[in-house]
């Protein structure tokens, strides 16, 4: 059972490459510190029993570690029985998340274009979509978070989607 | 702007469960939509991929001190006093690491290069996949053994009892083609017979959907989809 040292050494590059991003995607969804902390090294206790998994070629290395991070998150915000509080999409980041700043951290080309796609939108569309994403909220979750008829909610979403495949259609 | 629910178009429902919005009856009609059409189902991970996206906006803090040292410790399976907070996310994270010991067993090592003797055939290269559990939103590798024609599963599967689990397959756009049922090899560890062959064409899906007892009777699935995602090459 002996685990590589030359695997660790590339461990402890990629954690050194890639915490900062994860601790932040914990930090917006977990909304609590304590809990961040605890959910990112589940995360990487995870990354590294499943290196294997990962599918070269398709979704970015970054993508594939931010979306364990997420699922991680949205799983202890579940287990701990939180509701998202009040526009989850603006928090607990919200002043990193400054047009200019998000712009700069942008580095692809796709990443601008969803991000352009996105900045279409109406807020109430987007604000739903960037919650959905960031919290796991399901279309009764948002609904009743915002106080609107589940038909309505169901709207903003679909029309936002909509509006979101055109706009991604046409770059 | 009307605000009446407006009907949603296949993309987007593919959209919708790539999102995570759904629930209930329309997640499970949705998602036996994706073994069922091919097209469907890259939709949905197309949309994936573009969601994923939106992680570039977020910034960066840097992680604790002392954290990479707490991971090390508890891939050594040494015990570390974990940080103390006051929120019921403990047991789960311990009942994880619990589980993450059983799979060490049957870890991904041989996925990862073998050290010194070179492989006499490059037929059979192991392939992978990381399968998207639909019930907990979180997803666990599955490897699969071409010259045995064997797919492995070394991690728990919420079968119900009396139930089996059928692994299926998707090449191209072809119907779902049924594979074996998952047996139970060690605790939380299953098998499947796959015979796929060892050329797997890129963006074939694998997909495990909830039989009755022995597989499902009609050859095509015909109960919910509990796990999905595509095969690839290490």
């Amino acid at each position: 059972m002996a685990t590589g040292a030359e695997d660790r050494a590339a461990f402890a590059t990629l954690y050194s490459m890639t915490s900062a991003k994860l601790f932040g995607v914990c930090l917006r969804i977990c909304n609590d510190r304590g809990a961040a902390e605890e959910v990112l090294s589940d995360v990487y206790l995870t990354i590294w029993q499943r290196a294997g998994a990962f599918e070269p070629g398709r979704a970015s290395p970054i993508s594939w570690l931010a979306t364990i991070a997420r699922n991680r998150a949205i799983d202890w915000r579940r287990s701990a029985g939180r509701r998202p509080t009040t526009a989850l999409d603006q928090a607990p980041d919200v002043a990193d998340d400054t047009p200019s700043a998000e712009e700069r951290m942008l580095r692809s080309e796709d990443e601008r274009t969803l991000h352009l796609c996105l900045e279409k939108l109406d807020d109430k569309q987007r604000g739903a979509i960037r919650s959905a994403f960031f919290g796991g909220l399901t279309y009764a979750e948002l609904a009743e978070r915002d106080a609107v008829p589940l038909g309505t909610m169901k709207s903003w979403v679909r029309r936002g989607l909509q509006r979101l495949k055109d706009c991604l259609r046409d770059d | 702007m009307t605000t009446e629910p407006i009907m949603a178009e296949p993309d987007i429902l593919a959209a919708e469960l790539a999102l995570g919005v759904l629930d209930g009856g329309d997640r499970a009609a949705a998602l036996r939509r994706m073994i069922a059409e091919p097209g469907f189902a890259r939709d949905v991970e197309r949309w994936r991929d573009h969601f994923s996206l939106m992680f570039a906006g977020v910034a960066e803090h840097p992680a604790p001190a002392g954290l990479f040292d707490q991971v090390e410790a508890r891939i050594d399976g040494r015990a570390v006093p974990r940080r103390r907070t006051a929120n019921p996310w403990k047991p789960t994270a311990i009942a994880a690491s619990l589980a993450a010991l059983a799979m060490t067993a049957v870890a991904l090592r041989p996925v990862e290069a073998p050290p010194v003797v070179p492989a006499p055939r490059i037929a059979t290269v192991p392939m992978i996949a990381a399968m998207a559990l639909t019930d907990t939103d979180t997803s666990q590798p599955a490897l699969y053994d071409a010259d045995a024609g064997i797919l492995k599963m070394p991690g728990p599967m919420p079968i119900p009892a009396g139930r089996s689990a059928q692994l299926w397959v998707i090449e191209g756009s072809a119907a779902p083609k049924p594979l074996g049922t998952f047996r139970a090899v060690a605790a939380g560890s299953y098998d499947a017979e796959a015979k796929i062959g060892a050329v797997i064409a890129p963006g074939t899906m694998l997909a495990i959907s909830i039989e009755p007892i022995g597989g499902s009777p009609t050859g095509a699935p015909t109960g919910p989809v509990i796990a999905s995602g595509l095969l690839s090459k290490v």
